[in-house]
């Protein structure tokens, strides 16, 4: 009998056998390298590398963006968003093995895009000012793009906390929040901070300042709301809200209003601090700036909502579901609110009735406020890094240009 | 005329592979109705998140008591696949001698030693991928946990806007514990890797390479050999890099988990009996001589 005749046909169903388990063994060994690259970073959010989105202020027909790829620009919107400067000129491309790593960390005069900024950059005086997660404030020119300020100068522990929060100028002075819990005010020329010490809080600051004439206000992650002297850094009070004050708070009419992620606005007495109202418990946190404006306090919620409450009792007048979460706090168009969402989805709403109108679905989360300049432009920056255009009066599709444009 | 041969069908084994394939066009059927992401997040994400926010909230809002709680409770729910997984280990370290027998025997016919090699599995009840499910079922739960610790311990707008989205309502207590202290030791932030980026990853893939070495066991495939060894040195090399990258807080958890693991293997190994072949063999038998 021939070596291995009889058994042929069960030696090919054993090879077919082996080679499934080594398919088996391959797989798994397959599956494994996968999951090591998805969850190093290059899946999602799983990064350690800090993700950020684009904060936006716009001004004479220039929008001044912090972009998520951590550059900062100036764009012509007459010349349909053409740069006008760009900081650092080159390096805020995206490594394309993904994970969040910068292709290019520095450009050719050695300037490195920034750490990720959240609040909303400022123009003060011929400057552009923001804040970063890399615990710095900067200043930039705001018509050549030239970094010409940086707090604190050196690597140091003087601001000792990535910096959330948008920053606040008033003369020549910017106040902001920072994670190592303390509240900041940085004279701009001199670059010494106006107090004798930050003012300490007991946990993160987030949220960004609002002033009056003698008083700073803000929120902490210490439940608290605090009032201080402008000059000084002197607590005047502080209001307890039983949970956690993610974002800004808005002052009008003596009062102050906040909202918190126990899901309730409250309006405190600007003076005293004295809790004025409670609104119902919504299905969200609450956590961008409200908005108030002709008696009413406008806001959104994570549960993809936007509300308006009388602002004398804090009684709902409407509420006007959203596709996706609202972070960001709504702003004034003429007679309407600009709200945007999580799932890239921008609504013009009614501020009589909370009607509202899909405006723009774009490609990526927006989850910063847009900006609306005085030519009634708004402009909408996304967390992928895109600055979209839009005229709401025109018919149809209201893009006027995007940034950067498609490359097709 | 002869009759068509039907082939020997096992009701029980039908019955079997007809609820398996019915259950995984079940699963495909809902998710492609109501969407994967729906289901990772609903049914996986959600529920964790929240699991772990609980025991944070009751364990005296520590989160290496909290993880050190959730990974016992997990372990202890995948424990019938882990101690299944050992126990597979372990037949396959039993069989050595024997399939070390047939290598000998059949050393110049690759066919015939795969089909002995085959038998021998066959005969003593034994699959040898059996030991690979397990860890392929840790797997989501892994992806889950990371993403989950990484929401939880929030340190930026875009994790804690996920916290905000993915914590149930119902949960009021959350209010009272957001954001989460994540410093322990006065200094070390959990949300960030290891700052000495040494301590941490050496622990991990220590204790991960002492588990995979308690578990391997040798093996008479050349090629099977190699890959263990392959994997035995590979997983605690690549652990030990995630955890220079990862938060502190996963590390911890990775190093929670190998340690309950390598008392879990030592456990069987020590209070288990020896495995006999020839009873496993004679023991598959008689099941399927029942069967029959």
């Amino acid at each position: 009998m021939p070596r291995g005749g009889p058994s042929r046909p069960l030696g090919k169903e054993d090879n077919r056998l082996s080679k499934v388990t080594k398919r088996g063994r391959l797989a798994l060994l397959t599956a494994l390298v996968l999951v090591s690259i998805m969850a190093t970073g290059c899946y999602g959010q799983a990064s350690m590398q800090n993700p950020g989105w684009t904060a936006l202020t716009a001004s004479d027909g220039v929008v001044y963006a912090a972009l998520s790829t951590g550059q900062v620009t100036a764009l012509s919107s007459q010349e349909g968003g053409a740069e006008i400067w760009l900081y650092p000129a080159s390096g805020g491309q995206k490594s394309p093995v993904g994970c969040g790593l910068p292709l290019s960390p520095k450009d050719d005069s050695g300037e490195s895009p920034l750490d990720a900024v959240y609040g909303l950059p400022v123009l003060s005086d011929g400057r552009l000012v923001l804040a970063s997660y890399d615990h710095h404030l900067y200043a930039f020119d705001r018509e050549t793009g030239e970094r010409t300020l940086t707090y604190p100068a050196t690597e140091s522990t003087l601001v000792d906390g990535p910096v959330i929060g948008g920053v606040t100028v008033d003369s020549d002075v910017a106040y902001f929040g920072s994670s190592d819990h303390k509240v900041y005010a940085l004279d701009l020329t001199s670059s010494d901070l106006v107090w004798d010490a930050p003012f300490e809080t007991d946990d993160w600051v987030w949220g960004t300042p609002v002033l009056d004439a003698a008083r700073v206000y803000i929120g902490s992650m210490d439940h608290s709301v605090y009032a201080l002297d402008r000059s000084s850094g002197a607590l005047e009070w502080s209001r307890d809200m039983g949970a956690s004050v993610l974002g800004g708070v808005a002052l009008a009419d003596g009062k102050v209003f906040v909202g918190t992620i126990d899901r309730h606005l409250y309006a405190l007495d600007a003076e005293t601090g004295e809790q004025l109202w409670q609104s119902e418990q919504y299905d969200g946190w609450l956590w961008g700036t409200p908005l108030a404006a002709d008696g009413r306090v406008f806001f959104g919620s994570l549960d993809g909502a936007v509300h308006a409450v009388d602002a004398s009792d804090g009684s709902a007048i409407w509420s006007q579901t959203v596709d996706g979460a609202v972070r960001a706090g709504v702003v004034a168009h003429d007679d309407t609110l600009i709200a945007a969402t999580d799932t890239g989805k921008v609504y013009v709403i009614g501020m009589e009735a909370g009607d509202s109108e899909e405006a723009l679905a774009a490609d990526g989360q927006v989850l910063s406020s847009p900006a609306v300049d005085s030519d009634g432009t708004v402009y909408v920056g996304t967390a992928e890094g895109k600055v979209y255009a839009l005229d709401l009066e025109r018919r149809g599709d209201p893009t006027l240009w995007v940034y950067p444009p498609d490359k097709k | 005329m002869q009759a068509a041969k039907t082939p020997n069908v096992d009701p029980k084994q039908l019955r079997k592979s007809l609820l398996t394939w019915g259950a995984i066009a079940a699963i495909v059927i809902i998710g492609t109705q109501v969407g994967w992401g729906t289901i990772w997040r609903e049914g996986l994400v959600r529920p964790m998140l929240n699991a772990l926010l609980f025991l944070y909230m009751h364990l005296g809002e520590s989160f290496i008591i909290a993880i050190l709680v959730f990974t016992l409770v997990l372990r202890l729910i995948t424990s019938p696949l882990q101690i299944r997984q050992i126990q597979s280990s372990r037949r396959m370290s039993a069989m050595q001698p024997k399939l070390q027998e047939i290598q000998k025997k059949h050393a110049g016919n690759k066919e015939k030693l795969v089909t002995e090699q085959q038998r021998l599995y066959k005969e003593a009840g034994i699959n040898p991928m059996g030991g690979c499910l397990p860890t392929l079922i840790q797997f989501p739960i892994w992806i889950v946990l990371y993403q989950s610790i990484n929401v939880m311990l929030a340190d930026t707008p875009i994790e804690l806007l996920r916290l905000g989205k993915d914590v149930y309502n119902a949960f009021t207590g959350i209010t009272q514990i957001v954001p989460l202290e994540s410093t322990i030791f006065g200094t070390m932030n959990l949300a960030q890797p290891d700052p000495t980026s040494i301590v941490l990853p050496i622990l991990v893939g220590g204790s991960m390479w002492l588990q995979q070495r308690m578990m391997t066991q040798p093996s008479s495939d050349p090629q099977q050999a190699s890959m263990n060894q392959t994997m035995q040195v590979m997983m605690p090399l690549m652990f030990g890099y995630f955890t220079t990258q990862f938060a502190s807080g996963l590390a911890i958890y990775f190093l929670i988990s190998n340690i309950i693991g390598i008392a879990l293997q030592w456990g069987i190994q020590k209070f288990s009996p020896p495995i006999d072949v020839d009873a496993l063999a004679t023991a598959a038998a008689s099941k399927k001589g029942k069967k029959a």
